[in-house]
């Protein structure tokens, strides 16, 4: 069976603060580069990326659309010299709606994605929700509508339709945000709340964080991008098998026996966000969930509230020590965007040349970037790079450097100590394929992932 | 709302109670709130408008609801009925009228009576004839009340009329009833609301005991103290609000710039809408319908909608209801639901009408229908009649207009679901409050008002309105407001079609200026678009 890569959550360059060249061609011209057969149009609520979408792309029966015509994509990407295809590209009719309301005595602030399964349905819906509110100044209209009456309004569109609760722990726009969240998905939904099947983890959390929380068991948990400009696309995505069509995607995702199955998701390391761990920025404290309870919430160095952190927020709502996989629960892989890998290596910033350099020769020699992040052998790899097929690997095993993001403070991820670096600047090789001597898992941000007999061994 | 609980705490039946407001929006609030904290179990008391109440007395007494003339056909009905009448004459006539009868003169003269008997002929009643049937009822003793417990809210805007109406619903005794009111926020004298309601009551029932509420658990302390700057003697009202308030003003070049500082400002209190501004730390946590937007004039409302929609804010304005809810049209579509068999068709007696006649639309159910009550030749010109013609021919007759009229329907409800900023006027927020409000165009002769005359450089024939009033008007703008007032204004406004050059409202010129948070926009303001980090 065929595997292809969904990514069901982007934004058009109708979006605010999104790239004004996201036009359905670039879109197709990137996914190509990153190895997306299944892409979200995103924003089809608004009525001139809707007029973009009718124009340039064709309904199929499959509920998904195909581009029209067979663009040459190659000037969307102008540094790329290779070849690039839109021909077994299919985009899925999604939108992002940010509701903003009050409940419950709360404001409450929450994006829900929205996919619609015909072309037909998605202008009804757009007809209804136009009466709600303005859809003209943004791809993803802000509207003053309770999410359950959203719900109901999907489901009243087409039997088909779903949503997915988006990026549900960002802290100020989401399901279970610290900020303007729900502690229930029951009271945000309702009695429709057994329409919801999946959620989208977001950028800010890994399945494994919500395996804390055996309310969440029963949900697919899917990734996307929410990319804002295309070389951001994919850099979360989902695994499938099998047929692409929209009611097998839908079907997947509901773990229902079908043509197509939910093989799980790719991810971004949650460690990088810059609000992962709790923390005090100005006394250089990262904390552990745990561990801030132990000192009250308050910065041992200076006794200040502690900002908190998204992994707190799960631990405040969870119900589990340790992150324990559900049955039927596909695992994931955390990947590092190639570009980020390559900046590593070559030691200059992500947009450099040079970099860029290196990145466009591994995709024409290796193929998509996803690709070459999760399949292309290591010794294939080495034939190019022998440090990137090092870094490669030790990521492709989790053995990377996580620095985790707290108080607003950026986190990183990188497979070199720079030590190693150094050394490999010198022309000198190090333990190449052996497992590094660094104990990854002393490393603050990490421990809550392992079992607690094991934490307090450390602890000791 | 205290009362309310108290009475309910001391075992009173909440079936005997009876709590009127004065808007339908305001009833809605009322019953929402008492919901949230209302015991299960336990049916809500009735809470409603006067002439909502008036409306289902009739349709009881009747046996089935009257058709209700809009404030807009009543005029016209008039005018028809006093043929001789024109112009500004005619528009003093029926004020005059309207407000005698609101004095409690159910036929002050003979225009009235004029106007009477063409309603009678046609079957159709006014808000004003609903309250005098009730009236009378009470006088003759057909209608004896049921109600233990009155209460009313924003008493002092009161007509006689229906002062008389809501105390003899609380018995002769007066026992139970339960009068809340603000002299200070008085603001519907040009409707014939009484005076002095206060010495009325008491010389009714001279037992009657009065509490000065002193105490004020809306607004914070800052607000409060502002407002009573308005008024000599100043009111001596206590705030229970610590929050510290937020009190700006600004002055704009234009309106332009005026309603961009609005949209702008509202965004951050929402705690920015995008992932980004909540990066930058704009952090409010407000919901959109905390927030309003209070105008003295309507047509003040457009463009600042405009301008928000534009910042993609969820915003209403008060809508003009569509054709449809018209009670006679609706009546014109039943007929031709029930002659067409087409679907949702109620099974009651509806006036018969061939159908040839209603296939070929509805001029021809006019010509056929003419002057049967309850129509009357003078709806067949109505706006909402032609509205329904014209809807006919562009939706390709009756099948495509009732699919339109359903969806319509449709939209309605969904659009009520939604939160949002409101945008309205002065007198539309009465009775309303709001976390946050914004009181744009604060100029000389906007608040206070100087008439529509005054502003179109006419000599004024419209009368001036009464500038106690008007401070009354402001000071309700104020008070709606729980935590921040925005206020602003600008040098230079397009109004009704003219550029004026008006001054800051006197209004804001009396209020102790320390304590506001003052901003101009400069001329020739140079507007950098914030670059945005792509997220
Ligand atoms: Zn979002
Ligand atoms: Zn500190």
């Amino acid at each position: 069976m065929q595997n292809f890569i969904a990514d069901l959550h982007i934004h058009s360059k109708f979006s605010r603060a999104t790239s004004k060249n996201l036009t359905s061609h670039n879109l197709a011209a990137w996914a190509a580069v990153k190895g997306i057969s299944l892409l979200a149009t995103g924003d089809f609520t608004h009525p001139q990326w809707m007029e973009h979408i009718q124009r340039e792309l064709e309904q199929e029966e499959t509920g998904l659309l195909r581009l029209k015509h067979n663009p040459h994509l190659e000037q969307e990407v102008p540094w790329f010299t290779g070849q690039l295809s839109a021909e077994n590209l299919r985009f899925i009719l999604c939108t992002e709606i940010s509701s903003i309301y009050k409940k419950g005595g709360k404001v409450r602030k929450i994006h829900n994605l929205v996919f619609m399964p015909h072309l037909d349905a998605a202008q009804r819906f757009t007809s209804r929700l136009g009466a709600v509110g303005n859809l003209h100044s943004d791809g993803r209209p802000i509207l003053g509508l309770d999410a359950r009456n959203l719900l109901e309004m999907v489901l009243e569109t087409d039997p088909q339709a779903f949503v997915v609760p988006a990026h549900i722990w960002t802290p100020w726009f989401s399901l279970f945000g610290s900020k303007s969240g729900f502690d229930r998905l029951e009271d945000c939904f309702e009695d429709l709340s057994s329409e919801i099947f999946a959620l989208e983890t977001g950028l800010s959390s890994d399945p494994e964080m919500n395996w804390l929380w055996s309310a969440l068991d029963h949900f697919t948990l899917i990734s996307n991008s929410d990319a804002h400009s295309g070389e951001k696309l994919g850099r979360e995505a989902n695994v499938f098998s099998g047929e692409m069509s929209f009611s097998g995607v839908r079907s997947a995702l509901q773990r229902k026996k079908c043509a197509t199955n939910f093989l799980g998701t790719i991810e971004f390391y949650p460690e990088e966000g810059k609000y992962f761990l709790d923390g005090h920025r100005k006394c250089n404290v990262a904390l552990e969930p745990l561990d801030t309870i132990k000192v009250q919430g308050l910065c041992p160095e200076c006794g200040k509230q502690l900002t908190r952190g998204v992994l707190s927020r799960i631990f405040e709502l969870s119900d589990r020590q340790v992150p324990i996989q559900p049955e039927n629960q596909p695992h994931f892989s955390s990947l590092v965007p190639l570009i980020e890998i390559v900046s590593e290596i070559v030691g200059t910033g992500p947009k450099a040349k040079k970099t860029l350099t290196m990145y466009e020769q591994l995709l024409r020699d290796f193929g998509p970037e996803l690709d070459i992040l999760r399949i292309t052998p290591v010794e294939e790899l080495q034939k190019s790079s022998k440090i990137l097929a090092e870094s490669i690997r030790r990521m492709r095993q989790g053995q990377v450097f996580r620095h985790s993001g707290y108080d607003g403070e950026y986190g990183r991820i990188s497979m070199f100590t720079p030590q190693e670096l150094q050394e490999f600047k010198h022309g000198r090789m190090f333990s190449f394929g052996k497992n590094s001597t660094t104990d990854f898992g002393d490393e603050v941000g990490l421990r809550w992932r392992r079992p607690v007999t094991e934490r307090d061994k450390t602890e000791r | 709302m205290g009362r309310v609980r108290y009475l309910l705490d001391q075992g009173i039946d909440p079936q005997g109670m009876v709590i009127l407001t004065f808007t339908r929006k305001a009833a809605r609030e009322l019953k929402e709130r008492l919901e949230q904290s209302w015991p299960q179990g336990v049916a809500l008391p009735k809470v409603d408008t006067i002439h909502a109440l008036a409306l289902e007395y009739w349709t009881q007494v009747m046996g089935e609801a009257p058709t209700i003339l809009s404030e807009e056909s009543a005029r016209k009905l008039f005018a028809v009925a006093n043929p001789q009448l024109h112009g500004k004459a005619l528009k003093l006539a029926w004020d005059e009228q309207a407000l005698a009868r609101e004095r409690g003169l159910r036929i002050p003269n003979s225009l009235t009576q004029n106007f009477l008997d063409y309603k009678a002929r046609f079957n159709l009643v006014d808000y004003t004839d609903l309250l005098e049937f009730w009236m009378e009822h009470v006088e003759l003793g057909q209608y004896v009340t049921t109600y233990n417990h009155v209460l009313v809210d924003e008493v002092q805007d009161l007509s006689l009329l229906q002062l008389h109406l809501v105390t003899s619903l609380a018995g002769k005794t007066g026992h139970g009833f339960f009068a809340i009111g603000d002299p200070n926020q008085a603001i519907y004298a040009f409707r014939g609301a009484v005076h002095d309601i206060e010495t009325m009551l008491l010389q009714q029932w001279p037992e009657t005991k009065r509490i000065h509420l002193l105490d004020n658990y809306r607004s914070s302390k800052g607000i409060l103290d502002l407002s009573m700057e308005l008024f000599s003697p100043r009111p001596m009202l206590v705030a229970h609000v610590e929050q510290r308030a937020v009190l700006a003003l600004l002055k704009a070049q234009n309106a332009l710039q005026e309603a961009q500082w609005i949209g702008t400002k509202i965004l951050e209190l929402l705690g920015g809408t995008s992932h980004w501004q909540a990066d930058h730390g704009q952090e409010g946590a407000l919901s959109p319908g905390d927030i309003a937007v209070l105008v003295r004039l309507k047509a003040l409302i457009p463009p600042l909608a405009k301008i928000l929609h534009e910042h993609g804010i969820p915003v209403s304005v008060p809508e003009e209801e569509p054709f449809f809810v018209d009670a006679r049209i609706a009546l014109i579509l039943r007929i031709a639901n029930h002659v067409l068999g087409l679907p949702d068709t109620p099974g009651e007696d509806i006036p018969s009408c061939p159908e040839h006649i209603v296939e070929k639309g509805p001029l021809a159910m006019a010509v056929y229908f003419s002057a049967t009550p309850p129509f009357d030749e003078l709806f067949w010109k109505s706006s909402v009649f032609s509205d329904l013609v014209k809807a006919f021919q562009s939706f390709g007759g009756w099948k495509g207009l009732m699919n339109m009229v359903r969806l319509e329907t449709d939209l309605c409800a969904i659009r009520s679901k939604a939160q949002k900023v409101q945008i309205m006027t002065l007198h539309g927020a009465k009775g309303l409050e709001f976390d946050t409000v914004f009181l744009p165009g604060l100029e000389e002769g906007i608040l206070p008002f100087a008439g529509i005359d005054m502003l179109l450089g006419k000599l004024a024939e419209d009368g001036i309105p009464d500038m106690d009033e008007e401070r009354r008007l402001f000071y309700v703008g104020l008070t709606r407001a729980k935590h921040r007032l925005f206020m602003s204004h600008c040098v230079h406004r397009k109004i009704f079609g003219r550029s004026l050059k008006l001054g800051l409202s006197s209004f804001v010129r009396q209020l102790p200026q320390d304590v506001l948070q003052k901003s101009t926009f400069k001329q020739h303001v140079h507007r950098s678009e914030r670059q945005l980090s792509l997220f």
